[in-house]
């Protein structure tokens, strides 16, 4: 598993960044063979992560797998970020700089 | 704008599901638009129907952070907030809501979602528009055969 961070900025707590982390690794782990790469941008103000997930086959019937997958996920970190999932292509890092989010890559 | 009862928010799904009719017919993507929000007054309406919401036992054990008052929510997406003494609270979004009260359908009310976000504001729809409409068929279903509710 490797993991690739970009962004200029560093996180303002070392808590919110091990969190992000388990969560970029959880949803990785859980989704396996299926995923290719697992983006999760964050607003640590806000508590909200968006998880940027990019299939291998990337169609209907994976995509309703997935989130099947990411439903455990969503409970896990239920009591500390609000959670919102969706489907990327890989050469799309449409989530990265917005605002005051921050990203970071997971790859399988 | 004046919160909607739950028969209106159905008259209202009813209308945005004619309207896809219509869209489909032609291949319009905007068709995933209004099937989104066919499908985002049908939940709203089963919240305000929801006898979770007069249980606050069953809404303790649904999730802690739940309250009466979150049945009607009306952003997308909720968030944390800061409350009393600094402690973090959840504002609740109704896709959060349908992942926790009507998991079975979460995945297929998130892919609504995801597909009338990429028609409005991304290159356009990535998914077939027939899994769109027969995703928020499965939701309207549910929600007519009164199984759209927490287990």
């Amino acid at each position: 598993m490797v993991r690739v961070q970009r962004g200029k900025r560093s996180y303002v707590s070392n808590e919110a960044k091990a969190l992000i982390d388990s969560l970029g690794n959880t949803t990785l782990g859980l989704l396996g063979e299926a995923v290719e790469l697992v983006r999760v941008s964050h607003d640590e103000y806000l508590g909200t992560a968006t998880v940027a997930i990019v299939l291998r086959v990337d169609d209907w019937e994976n995509r309703i797998a997935a989130l099947r997958a990411c439903e455990s996920v969503r409970e896990m970190f239920s009591d500390e970020l609000v959670l919102d999932f969706r489907f990327e292509d890989r050469g799309e890092p449409s989530l990265e700089h917005e605002g005051d989010r921050r990203a970071i890559a997971y790859a399988a | 704008v004046t919160p909607l009862t739950a028969e209106q928010h159905v008259v209202r799904a009813d209308d945005h599901e004619k309207l896809a009719g219509v869209l489909e017919e032609t291949g319009q993507e905007w068709a995933a638009v209004t099937h989104f929000y066919a499908a985002y007054h049908l939940v709203s309406a089963a919240l305000l129907r929801d006898p979770i919401f007069s249980s606050p036992s069953r809404l303790t054990a649904a999730s802690p952070a739940l309250t009466m008052a979150d049945q009607h929510a009306t952003r997308h997406q909720g968030y944390m907030q800061f409350g009393p003494g600094g402690r973090r609270t959840k504002v609740w979004g109704l896709n959060d809501l349908v992942a926790l009260l009507y998991r079975p359908v979460w995945p297929y009310y998130a892919q609504l979602h995801e597909g009338s976000v990429d028609v409005r504001y991304g290159t356009g729809l990535r998914m077939p528009l027939s899994k769109i409409g027969d995703a928020q068929k499965l939701i309207r279903d549910e929600f007519a055969a009164g199984t759209l509710l927490p287990p």
